[in-house]
């Protein structure tokens, strides 16, 4: 378990490293670094808790039917139109991105039987 | 619960009545009654005698024949060819069938005999036409519950005695008079009779075993109360019936894609005077997206439950249905025509829900189905997807009830005032185990005191002086 929490504060101590490199303004980071430091004790000791609970409790554990039910796709119809093109974005990934949430429903969601 | 021979049902319970003793029949039958009453086998430590074959039971008793639909549903009629009545051998007749347990086969107490009863997946070509389903096609197991009814009365056709059968707990019992065992395998519309079973192929030890070793595992933060009650001895043999369904269905997903075209780092000039000075940051260049994925889908074999006891937000509240729900799936291409012989020692919970009453759930899974199928179609999209809107339409679905086998060990425990009932449970087919223990909370914050307090004391001065020299 201890192991664990050495990861989790070098995980820690490494995304601090990351926010110094990114941010360039060295009294900027070294605040976020030491506020992130201040927070891991505490974070250790909540991330332990719920550690352990779930390995007791189990409560996330549910039917994996999106990935062991056979399901075929067939007549795949596809359309990748391009709508716009942007220079100098400054995130790796989209807003928004929810590939791989295929249990949230989406606003504009229906089922026909 | 029982009724003598010329006791008359209750009006409240439902009355199969067989066909027509024929004279040989009765001859056979009082004779079987006589020696029946005067020495039950059971208690000379013998099995039962062959109560002598006759078609009379083994014929479909009278019920309803299914209709071409059922409320507008197409029924697939998957009828045992079984009636209620005598479960017997089919090689002597005798009616002590018990079932090896590691497989499918059924023997004979009296003159071992043993038989596989047939595989179902392959008779009704199951796996098979689901492109071509369209509306409802709903089995004979499957079909609507219309009668609430649990106790059903059943005369035997070995002596005539009546004898009653509470149908939320068993599908089989002894005739009280002349010892043979009746059953009900006729799929009868209140919904205990399933299309198929899969039978029990860990055995008991090795269950025990594993929910042993499961709850060992867990001891140090449990709640001593359980520490103390908790025995093997509760693990008990359960069917629990789910329906099974195919789905014929068409999904649209839209939404919007980024790919990236370039990166690259830009100067980026920060502070005044001579504090300033030149970083470099990453930008991103990429093209954005409309996306659509249209496409059929063949669902075969999503397993749903179909007691309420074990299904929905109600159920989970009260107990750790999760649990049992973890357990699936399970190979349903091997399950067998329902037989009683298979229940012998095991309990059963009976189908309470219908189809049209999990409809609406199927969907949202074929509907998570097929998002994630659609996930899978957008691989060149590296900045990520976002939809917006998903659209499903099941064309045609096919549902097929059928009892699975678990394991169970239930332990009801109060929690803030409110009582919780936690499983471990085994998959009766494949030895996976799962399960929920109660916790001692004031043990884990202690543990999470003595983790977090020391890595406080090392962070926390590197944190302080950290911003000191900021």
């Amino acid at each position: 378990m201890m192991g664990a929490v050495l990861v989790a504060v070098s995980a820690l101590a490494s995304a601090d490293a990351t926010v110094l490199a990114s941010s360039g303004d060295g009294s900027g980071g070294a605040v976020i670094f030491g506020l992130l430091l201040f927070a891991a004790g505490p974070a250790a000791g909540v991330g332990t808790y719920i550690a352990i609970y779930n390995r007791y409790r189990n409560a996330g554990e549910r039917y994996r039917y999106t990935t062991t039910t056979d399901a075929q796709v067939q007549n795949p119809r596809v359309r990748d139109d391009v709508t716009t093109r942007r220079r100098g974005a400054r995130n790796a990934r989209m807003n928004g991105d929810n590939r791989g949430r295929v249990r949230d429903r989406l606003r504009n969601s229906g089922v026909e039987f | 619960m029982t009724t003598p021979p010329d006791g008359g049902a209750g009006p409240a319970r439902r009355s199969w009545t067989p066909e027509e003793p024929d004279p040989d029949d009765s001859a056979s039958a009082d004779a079987a009654g006589e020696s029946g009453a005067s020495t039950p086998p059971e208690a000379a430590g013998e099995p039962a005698p062959p109560a002598e074959p006759g078609p009379a039971e083994t014929e479909p008793v009278e019920h309803s024949a299914p209709d071409s639909t059922d409320e507008g549903h197409t029924v697939l009629d998957m009828s045992t060819g079984k009636g209620v009545g005598l479960d017997k051998c089919p090689k002597c007749g005798a009616t002590e069938v018990e079932h090896l347990v590691g497989g499918a086969d059924l023997r004979c107490s009296f003159c071992r005999h043993t038989w596989t009863p047939e595989a179902i997946d392959a008779r009704f070509g199951l796996s098979e036409g689901i492109e071509s389903l369209r509306g409802f096609v709903v089995s004979t197991g499957s079909s609507t519950i219309t009668d609430t009814e649990s106790l059903v009365t059943l005369s035997c056709s070995g002596c005539g005695a009546e004898v009653v059968i509470d149908t939320d707990d068993n599908l089989a019992s002894r005739c009280h008079w002349c010892r043979s065992t009746l059953s009900i395998e006729a799929q009868i519309p209140n919904g205990a009779v399933p299309d198929g079973i899969l039978p029990f192929t860990v055995p008991k030890e090795d269950a025990v075993k594993r929910i042993a070793d499961f709850v060992h595992a867990r001891r140090m933060f449990a709640d001593s109360t359980f520490k103390k009650e908790f025995t093997t001895d509760n693990v008990l043999p359960v069917y629990l019936p789910y329906l099974v369904v195919d789905g014929n269905i068409h999904a649209q997903v839209l939404g919007e894609g980024e790919i990236t075209d370039r990166t690259y780092l830009v100067p980026v000039r920060r502070g005044h005077g001579k504090d300033a000075r030149t970083t470099y940051e990453r930008r991103y260049d990429f093209t954005r997206y409309a996306v659509v994925r249209d496409f059929d889908l063949h669902v075969d074999d999503l397993m749903i439950e179909s007691s309420e006891d074990f299904a929905g937000a109600v159920a989970a509240s009260s107990s750790t249905t999760n649990i049992v729900n973890s357990l699936l799936p399970y190979d349903v291409k091997n399950m067998v025509a329902f037989d009683t012989g298979y229940m012998r020692g095991c309990t059963s919970e009976k189908r309470d829900l219908d189809v049209k009453e999990v409809a609406g759930a199927a969907g949202d899974m074929f509907l998570s189905i097929a998002r994630a199928k659609a996930d899978g179609m957008t691989a060149q999209y590296d900045r990520g997807v976002r939809w917006d809107a998903e659209k499903l339409l099941v064309k045609g679905s096919r549902w097929v009830s059928v009892l699975l086998p678990v394991w169970l060990y239930s332990y009801r425990h109060v929690e803030g005032g409110r009582p919780m009932v936690h499983y471990v449970a085994v998959n009766g087919r494949n030895g996976q185990t799962m399960g929920s223990v109660p916790v001692n909370k004031g043990k884990i914050v202690g543990a999470a005191f003595a983790v977090g307090v020391p890595v406080t004391a090392i962070t926390m001065p590197l944190g302080l002086a950290a911003m000191a020299s900021a």
